[in-house]
């Protein structure tokens, strides 16, 4: 369920950092750097959206592999238990 | 970063994931939609309710539609992948791992003969979340690839 809110959320958070990150030019140089700054830690948590999104995703399928593998073997193990009665 | 906006291969690039995307729109609900129908008794035109057992003879044709839009909607966008590759960032990258995981079990769905193996391949093919997530990193590739 978690994941599933995670998944969700995440178009939202990238689409806000989008909008953040389109600013407008400014002409002197302090602001320039500062607008330099503000943009390096736009990327930068970008990046980290993007590393969690992944990690989301690789998460999902783990889970989803294991559930469904730990389905099979109770199933497996039901019906084994059925033949010996 | 190469995006889908300079030079040769650009436009069918794109043209590609388009493609890819909407027969997978197509694929996915003919079949969502067909078993949604069949689940529900459908009202007569003239009132009360019948059967939908009628469906039933129709469930081979649409399993083999959403079998064949996906693998063409699946082979696009590895082609569209591709063309792209020196574009690939970690949403891309998701989506592709998930489009991968969609087709291999539905491979295994259709193709495995061992019960075990069959189960296990319908299970992880028809997990909603996988779903949830694939509709989320389309929307968001689209979005993330459209601002740039």
């Amino acid at each position: 369920m978690a994941l599933v809110i995670l998944a969700m959320s995440a178009p939202a958070l990238v689409f806000a950092e989008n909008e953040a990150s389109e600013g407008t030019s400014e002409s002197s140089e302090a602001q320039s750097a500062t607008t330099a700054e503000h943009e390096a830690n736009d990327n930068k948590s970008s990046s980290t959206n993007s590393d969690l999104i992944l990690v989301v995703t690789i998460a999902a399928i783990v889970s989803v592999v294991g559930y469904s593998s730990w389905k099979v073997y109770k199933i497996r193990r039901r019906a084994a238990s059925k033949a010996l009665v | 970063m190469v995006f889908a906006e300079d030079g040769e291969g650009s436009n069918p690039a794109v043209t590609l994931g388009w493609f890819a995307i909407g027969s997978g729109i197509v694929a996915n609900l003919l079949l969502v939609a067909f078993k949604i129908a069949r689940k529900r008794p459908i009202a007569k035109l003239v009132g009360g309710y019948e059967s939908t057992s009628g469906l039933t003879p129709f469930y081979k044709p649409v399993l083999d539609l959403h079998i064949m839009l996906n693998s063409v909607g699946f082979f696009a966008g590895v082609a569209h992948g591709i063309i792209l590759l020196r574009g690939l960032d970690y949403v891309s990258l998701s989506l592709a791992i998930i489009m991968t995981f969609s087709m291999a079990s539905g491979i295994v769905l259709k193709y495995a003969s061992e019960k075990n193996l069959k189960f296990f391949g319908r299970l992880a093919h028809g997990q909603f979340i996988l779903a949830v997530l694939l509709i989320a990193l389309v929307a968001l590739h689209v979005i993330i690839m459209n601002g740039n």
